[in-house]
């Protein structure tokens, strides 16, 4: 599914486990400052490089208009020596300016705005589905495992985490939207119903946000079912649960209460990072499903080579995920007694 | 009012296609009042904001005249019906025209509507500087537009103008009001609502940019009457037939981005008896090989330009994209189906015979491999700008080139940055894609936009310059006899299908597809909306629910 | 069952001229004609054989995948030995910076590099290579601390080893089964990024891939209303996901074989 669950660094938090409060608040402070360079420099490192072009007469990417050219001028500042385009960049940075967009001619910050809430709606929604799925189904797949429901499961959850996102996307499009007509064909809500009452607002947008949001999920629930099974399976063996069965508790609260209270520790601290992971798996998803939300802009903004929207949306997405990396990190700390002095 | 609408929205969109809502908005007997219907329809993505001077291409044309109105308007009859004005007189010699306006037309803020906005509309267009994306400014050729009185407007012309009354004339330039517009310096950069003040059937409820969402809601006061259809969606979808098919949509075009349908897709929608599919008139929609003169080198090269034609199999191209829905592309770039068109020289495909073109025009191969040089040692290798969604001839016009040696990389842009670029003139060589070549504008003037060297467009070919060409697209616009203004455009195509500067690669055709539920009255207006958009969304139909005239059916 | 897919692709790509009953990109037959003797996979809307873009999307997508992990294993060797044998600031540094590109979201910055520098192969090789060669280098590190706690190196060294003869003689067959399997997983990811940018539309839109054929399908107008996409979709997402999930088994269950004090959460 995604590219990140697939590989060893979003199954385990293993830079988390070392060291202090301190130098994990340091490397938080550091990865920030970076991103905000690298966010800076990039557009910059190539020789002929396309900021500079955006505002060359003749160039292939020059901005014909000039009002916009005049503004991303200014905030480019290209004129001026490198330096003191950082230094500007840096400063405009703390007022919340990320630049001009060549498309739209509204400052960057300003689309984003606009579009950060939808995608907050669809990543939360995802985990939400994700953990609820991928927990119940882990708690039961541990309990009997090695039975066929058990294998079965484990199977279709590894298949389908390596199944390409978009593809599963739109398979899902074919089949419940334009086939069974369920869920609708694209959007994030129907155009012009916000004039209608709250109600049937509320409910319109959640019509809309099934089918993307368990399109993100599969992949996520796939990630926290197998985790949580393997979490399980661990804690089966353990000698309160067979002094539990002794005792003649029911299976029922052994099951939830006892054994899955106790895996609960990895998955937490991997949910936080699914999180982060499912902020820039958006991009395919809501490409996918026509959602208006940061990833569909971060989309159009490729096919308009709309740089400064692009970085703008990269730095903001970043930051989002280094940030809930961040918490993912310091949760663990707390939650685990054996990293904590 | 809005609520309503909405509830009616979210029905018929929940509903599967075979469910019909029992109450069928704009069917049934003419005399007996219906219910005012909601139309969801979708712009197939961004046409700018709706002002008459911001507008981008034909579909933002319709847009805009939803908002602003013109002094004559076509219905399905394809006749000019006086709109704005109730009559004119024309002077023996072909040079001046006299307007009567309606009486009691106000402004959507209810200010009267009178000769001096017209008169200012004219020369407010002239003076400003507008992006070639709107597609309709006033002539040149109207050199003066005064009122005389409030009611009577008098057009002066520096020579007769055979269509006066299409593109670019009376019965297409959107009039604006005065009072709103004579403050506003710079009219391309104006985007606030708030300005979007004009005397037609509907007013811009909501516009999202970049999405391509309008939402119109009828103007109660509006001159003829309360209009038929109360509301008009303009939605962004994904893919209109999905969204056809899902009940998003009430109509849409299958040729959103002039992409063209093969038959096997429409077989869904015919054989749901729920839709109605109406084809447009041929030749309406496509895509032409531009080489930029301008840069120079091969590109300038005329047998080159020939050769790269003939490598081309534009019959096999057609055939397989469209099956039966489509045309070969015309060298004289009017289609076979429009009356003006005359046969050309077709550059026929045939490979050995391009490759002998380029060999004896000095591009040499070594080996017959790989790609060609210049006399002066350049490689035939261009960059090849098309617009996003790459269409699948993209593989074609490259491979069949490869094959004769001459390499192109496709650059793939979304639809505005490509418009820019190409006006820009920064392109090598590109894909264009046009519309309206079967519109009364295909006739003689669009020759204007893509073939003189006077004018900017995203059409144009760029770096062509040809002073017969030039002068003869002049004369054919002051052809008031429609027999000699023919034998003037058909020398047109005959000089520009020799000298090449574009190629049209073909002619797809399109299609309106529509809920019969929703709404039936759908048309082509017979020359084009405006004469120059051919599109189904012509607003005589939504204000009156009929074909043919200003008489609105009754409603409840 | 991970190998056996992944001897599957590579011998398709492998083949692929042998194999493609087509040139992928020749117009070879009529568009849109379903799966038959001569074209088992039909045509797209072209007319070019489905069935070649297949298995030529097979050589690309493994070359590629391929060239990513060679690539970033090479670079995480030499970074992950480099700071694990200098050790100090260096290691301090180095594990840092690491640590920073690491929390890195991988997407956004590839659609940024992606759209900046221009959808060639070989930046895209260059990028995934540099944001997937951290993970091996920690890996690497690790390894070598361990080693040297164990005191091998310092032996080696005290027997008049030079440098060279312990990284080949001690160092290297230690972790060889550690930086197969990276390489595996590696590979596999690369293969389902560059199919993710392929559908973003950013990559060369006359190339031949897995990535591009979906691409192309999708924008098909009225893909659904024929049953072509059985044929042009599905196949293509289906290989990617074979190959992927290929991968993956190959490289988890290559790491009890080669390296039996591994522990992974995930069951195999």
């Amino acid at each position: 599914m995604s590219s990140y669950s697939s590989s060893k660094v979003g199954a385990r938090p293993s830079r988390t486990t070392r060291g202090t409060a301190s130098p994990l608040a340091l490397s938080y402070v550091v990865t920030v400052f970076l991103l905000i360079t690298l966010n800076f420099f990039l557009p910059r490192a190539r020789p002929g490089d396309p900021v500079t072009s955006l505002t060359t007469e003749g160039n292939v990417s020059y901005v014909q208009d000039a009002v916009t050219r005049s503004k991303l001028e200014a905030y480019y500042g290209l004129d001026r020596p490198l330096f003191t385009q950082y230094g500007r960049y840096l400063g405009g940075l703390t007022h919340g300016d990320l630049g001009v967009s060549i498309r739209y001619n509204v400052p960057v910050a300003e689309l984003v705005k606009e579009r950060l809430p939808w995608t907050l709606l669809l990543v939360g929604a995802a985990m939400l589905l994700a953990v609820i799925v991928g927990w119940v189904a882990g708690i039961h797949s541990a309990w009997r495992r090695g039975k066929g429901a058990d294998r079965t499961l484990v199977a279709t959850s590894l298949a389908l985490r390596s199944f390409p996102t978009f593809f599963l996307g739109s398979l899902a499009v074919l089949a419940f939207s334009v086939k069974l007509g369920w869920f609708p064909v694209a959007g994030s809500f129907t155009p012009f119903s916000h004039q209608a009452d709250p109600l049937a607002w509320v409910v319109d947008v959640g019509h809309h946000l099934v089918l993307p949001a368990a399109v993100l999920a599969l992949g996520f629930a796939s990630s926290q079912y197998l985790t949580m099974r393997a979490s399980m399976v661990g804690e089966l063996g353990a000698d309160y649960l067979l002094l539990g069965r002794a005792k003649g508790l029911g299976e029922r609260r052994l099951k939830y209460r006892y054994g899955a209270r106790n895996a609960l520790l990895p998955v937490v601290t991997l949910t936080a990072l699914h999180v982060g992971m499912a902020m820039t798996e958006v991009i395919v998803v809501e490409t996918v499903f026509a959602y208006q939300g940061m990833g569909r802009l971060v989309f159009e903004a490729v096919s308009f080579r709309d740089y400064p929207t692009l970085g703008g949306c990269f730095l903001v997405l970043s930051l989002v995920v280094v940030t809930l990396n961040f918490a993912a990190d310091s949760l663990y700390r707390v939650l685990d007694p054996r990293t904590t002095r | 009012m809005g609520s309503a609408g909405l509830a009616g929205a979210l029905v018929l969109g929940g509903c599967s296609s075979s469910k019909k809502s029992t109450v069928a908005p704009g069917t049934g007997n003419d005399g007996t009042p219906v219910a005012r219907p909601t139309l969801k329809l979708t712009s197939g993505g961004d046409q700018g904001f709706p002002s008459p001077f911001a507008y981008m291409r034909g579909g933002g044309y319709i847009q805009t005249s939803f908002i602003y109105d013109t002094l004559y308007w076509k219905d399905n009859s394809g006749q000019f019906v006086p709109w704005l004005a109730t009559g004119y007189k024309r002077s023996d010699d072909g040079r001046s025209y006299t307007f009567t306006l309606r009486d009691g037309v106000t402004w959507h803020d209810g200010q009267p509507l009178t000769a001096e906005d017209v008169a200012f509309t004219f020369d407010y267009f002239r003076r400003q500087t507008i992006s070639p994306q709107v597609i309709i400014q006033p002539l040149a050729d109207i050199a003066e537009v005064k009122a005389t009185d409030p009611r009577t407007v008098v057009f002066s012309l520096a020579k007769p103008i055979a269509p006066f009354f299409g593109y670019g004339g009376v019965g297409s330039v959107p009039i604006v009001p005065k009072h709103i517009w004579s403050s506003i310096p710079n009219a391309a950069m104006q985007s606030d609502p708030a300005v979007l003040v004009g005397s037609g059937p509907y007013r811009l409820d909501s516009y999202t940019r970049g999405q391509g969402a309008y939402l119109y809601t009828a103007y109660d006061g509006y001159f003829l009457g309360r209009p038929f259809v109360q509301r008009l969606e303009y939605r962004p979808v994904g893919d209109t037939l999905n969204a056809l098919q899902a009940g998003e949509l009430d109509a849409g075009s299958s040729s959103a981005g002039a992409s063209g349908v093969r038959p096997e897709v429409l077989a869904s929608f015919r054989a749901n008896p729920a839709f109605g599919v109406l084809k447009a008139p041929a030749g309406n929609f496509g895509s032409a090989l531009y080489w930029n003169i301008a840069k120079g080198g091969a590109l300038a090269d005329v047998q080159f330009r020939h050769a790269c034609a003939r490598a081309i199999d534009r019959q096999d191209l057609v055939k397989r994209l469209f099956g039966e829905n489509g045309t070969p592309g015309n060298p004289g770039w009017i289609p076979p189906a429009n009356p003006y068109h005359v046969d050309v020289e077709q550059y026929p495909f045939d490979r050995n015979a391009a490759e002998a073109m380029l060999d004896a025009a000095g591009y040499r191969r070594n080996g017959g491999q790989g790609v060609r040089q210049g006399p002066n040692g350049q490689p035939l290798r261009f960059t090849l700008l098309v617009a996003n969604p790459v269409g699948p001839y993209v593989d074609v016009v490259v491979s069949s080139l490869a094959a004769v040696g001459v390499e192109l990389t496709p650059q793939a842009l979304d639809t505005p940055t490509f418009n820019q670029r190409v006006i820009a003139g920064s392109s090598e060589m590109a894909i264009i894609s046009s519309g309206g070549m079967n519109t009364d504008h295909g006739e003689g003037d669009y020759f204007y936009q893509v073939y003189s060297s006077k004018m900017k467009s995203t059409q144009h070919a760029q770096g062509y310059i040809n002073p017969t060409v030039d002068q003869l697209i002049d004369q054919q616009q002051s052809a008031i006899d429609v027999d000699e203004r023919k034998k003037i455009v058909a020398q047109i195509q005959r000089l520009v299908a020799a000298d090449l500067p574009l190629l049209m690669l073909f002619y797809a055709d399109s299609f309106e597809i529509f809920r019969k539920a929703a709404f039936d009255q759908w048309y082509f207006t017979p020359g084009g909306v405006a004469s120059t958009v051919p599109s189904a969304e012509n607003k005589q139909v939504f204000i009156t629910g009929r074909k043919t005239g200003t008489a609105i059916r009754p409603t409840k | 069952m991970g190998a056996g897919l992944v001897l599957a692709v590579s011998l398709v790509a492998l083949l692929a001229p042998a194999l493609a009953p087509f040139d992928p990109r020749a117009l070879s037959g009529d568009a849109f004609l379903p799966p038959s003797f001569h074209h088992p996979l039909g045509t797209n809307n072209i007319g070019q054989d489905i069935a070649s873009q297949v298995i030529w999307g097979a050589r690309s997508s493994l070359t590629l995948g391929l060239a990513v992990a060679a690539l970033s294993v090479t670079l995480g060797l030499l970074i992950g030995m480099g700071a694990g044998l200098l050790g100090g600031l260096v290691d301090l540094v180095v594990m840092r910076v690491i640590d920073v590109v690491l929390a890195i979201p991988r997407l956004p910055l590839l659609v940024l590099v992606g759209a900046l520098a221009g959808a060639s192969r070989t930046s895209l090789v260059l990028v995934i290579a540099l944001i997937t060669c951290p993970v091996v280098a920690r890996v690497l590190r690790s390894q070598v601390l361990r080693l040297r706690g164990e005191g091998f190196i310092e032996s080696a060294r005290g027997f008049g080893g030079g440098p060279v003869y312990v990284i080949r003689r001690h160092l290297v067959p230690a972790v060889a089964p550690l930086l197969v399997s990276e390489l595996v997983l590696i590979a596999g990811t690369a293969v389902l990024l560059e199919a993710e940018l392929a559908f973003l539309g950013l990559s060369d839109p006359t190339a031949v891939s897995w990535g591009l054929i979906i691409n192309r399908a999708l924008n098909s107008p009225g893909l659904y209303f024929t049953p072509a996409w059985k044929w042009w979709l599905l196949p293509p997402g289906f290989a990617i996901a074979a190959t992927v999930i290929g991968f993956a088994f190959l490289g988890v269950g290559l790491e009890p074989v080669l390296n039996p004090r591994w522990q992974r959460a995930v069951p195999p």
